[in-house]
C-alpha cells in the first residue's frame, strides 16, 4: 500500500487539524513515537483524496471580489472577498445553500 | 443542516485511517486499544468543533462547552479581586462579580502595562501574572454574553504578548519595524483567515480583471461550517 503521491493540503482542514491534534496528545502522553503519527498522517492524506474524488456529489459556485491572487509552486492561491457562495448538492433543501462571507481563502494545488 | 455531505465523507474518512492504520499500529506493537482512543479523541475534536452534525455527537454537545468558559473567568475574576484588594478603593461591579453564570470581562484598556509587567518576568504566560505584579484598579464588567469571551481573553493575550515581543526586540534601529510586521501579518493570517477552501484546480482562466477557475475534490470551512464538493465554479473580479 502506497501512501506517496498525495497532497497535504488537506491536513489544514478542520478534519486535519483535529487528527494532528489527537496525534500530538498521543505523542505527548508517550503512547506512540512520531514515526508512527507520521504514518497515520500520510495516510489521512491518501485517504481524504480519495474520499473527496469518489464520495462526493455537490457543486459549489462562489462570486466575489478577488482580493490576491499568488500562483507559486504550481500552488494557486487566491483570497475572495465579499464571497457570495451557492452550493448544489443532492436532497437538501434550498434555503441554506446559499450563503456569503466577508472573506474566502482559497488554497489548490494541481489537480493532474 | 445543510452539510450533510461533509459530515459524511468526515466520518468515512475517520473509518478509512483507522482501519488502514491498524496494521502499522500492529507493527509499531501499539495495542488496539490506543488505536480506538485515537478514534475516539478525533470525534470528539471534531465535535467540539462544530462544523457538521456527526452520528457520534453527545446529545448535549452545548453544555459543557459553556461550563468550561464560565469556569475560566471567574477563574480570573477571582485573580483581579485579588489585586484590587491592596487598597484600592473597590467599585460597586466587584460585588456582582460573584453572580453565577455572568461572565465578568476583563474592561482595563492598559494592555500595554499589562505587558510590560509581563515583559519584566521574561517570559509573559498569560496576563493573570501582569496583573498581579502592577497591582493596579481592574474595572470589571459583565455585559458580554458567552459567546464572545473566549474571542476576547485570546486577543488580548495575543496582545500582550504581542506587545512584549516588540519590547523585549526593541533595539532603537531601523529593523525593528519589521518585526511589527512580521508580527501583525501573522495576526492577519490566523485572525482573519477562518474562511479557507482546500481544493485541486483543474483551470484557472484570466481576461483582463476577470478570473474563472474550475476547482474540485474540496473542503471548505465557511461561517465555522465544513462543506466538501466534487466540483466548484469561481467567478471574480480583480
Amino acid at each position: 500500500m502506497s501512501t506517496t503521491g498525495y497532497y497535504e493540503l488537506y491536513r489544514r482542514s478542520t478534519i486535519g487539524a483535529a487528527l494532528m491534534d489527537s496525534l500530538d496528545t498521543l505523542i505527548s502522553d508517550g503512547r506512540i513515537e512520531a514515526s508512527l503519527a507520521i504514518r497515520v498522517l500520510e495516510t489521512f492524506d491518501k485517504v481524504v483524496s480519495e474520499a473527496l474524488r469518489d464520495k462526493t456529489s455537490a457543486k459549489l459556485t462562489f462570486k466575489g471580489h478577488l482580493d490576491t491572487y499568488r500562483f507559486c509552486d504550481d500552488v494557486w492561491t487566491f483570497i475572495i472577498k465579499d464571497c457570495q457562495v451557492n452550493l448544489d448538492q443532492p436532497s437538501t433543501d434550498d434555503s441554506e445553500n446559499n450563503f456569503t462571507c466577508d472573506r474566502l481563502h482559497i488554497v489548490a494545488c494541481n489537480s493532474k | 443542516m445543510s452539510n450533510i455531505e461533509a459530515a459524511k465523507v468526515y466520518e468515512e474518512v475517520v473509518e478509512g485511517v483507522i482501519n488502514e492504520v491498524r496494521q502499522d499500529f500492529e507493527n509499531a506493537g501499539i495495542d488496539e486499544q490506543t488505536l480506538q482512543d485515537l478514534r475516539r479523541i478525533w470525534q470528539s475534536k471534531l465535535s467540539e468543533s462544530r462544523v457538521a452534525r456527526f452520528t457520534w455527537d453527545p446529545e448535549a454537545t452545548e453544555a459543557p462547552h459553556r461550563t468550561e468558559i464560565s469556569a475560566a473567568f471567574s477563574g480570573s475574576g477571582m485573580e483581579c479581586q485579588h489585586a484590587d484588594g491592596s487598597g484600592q478603593p473597590s467599585s460597586a461591579n466587584n460585588g456582582n462579580m460573584q453572580i453565577p453564570g455572568i461572565m465578568i470581562k476583563d474592561d482595563s484598556n492598559d494592555l500595554g502595562g499589562i505587558a510590560q509587567a509581563a515583559n519584566n518576568d521574561s517570559q509573559p504566560n498569560g496576563e493573570k501574572d501582569g496583573n498581579k505584579d502592577i497591582k493596579q484598579t481592574i474595572e470589571l464588567t459583565m455585559d458580554d454574553p458567552s459567546g464572545d469571551m473566549a474571542e476576547q481573553l485570546k486577543q488580548q493575550a495575543k496582545q500582550a504578548k504581542k506587545s512584549a515581543l516588540l519590547e523585549t526586540d526593541e533595539i532603537n534601529s531601523d529593523l525593528d519595524d519589521t518585526d511589527d510586521e512580521y508580527v501583525n501579518f501573522g495576526e492577519e493570517e490566523n485572525g482573519n483567515d477562518v474562511n479557507i477552501m482546500l481544493c485541486l484546480y483543474e483551470k484557472v482562466l484570466r481576461v483582463k480583471n476577470k478570473w474563472k477557475c474550475n476547482l474540485k475534490d474540496g473542503i471548505a470551512t465557511i461561517n465555522n461550517k465544513d462543506y466538501a464538493f466534487q466540483k466548484a465554479q469561481g467567478e471574480s473580479e480583480w
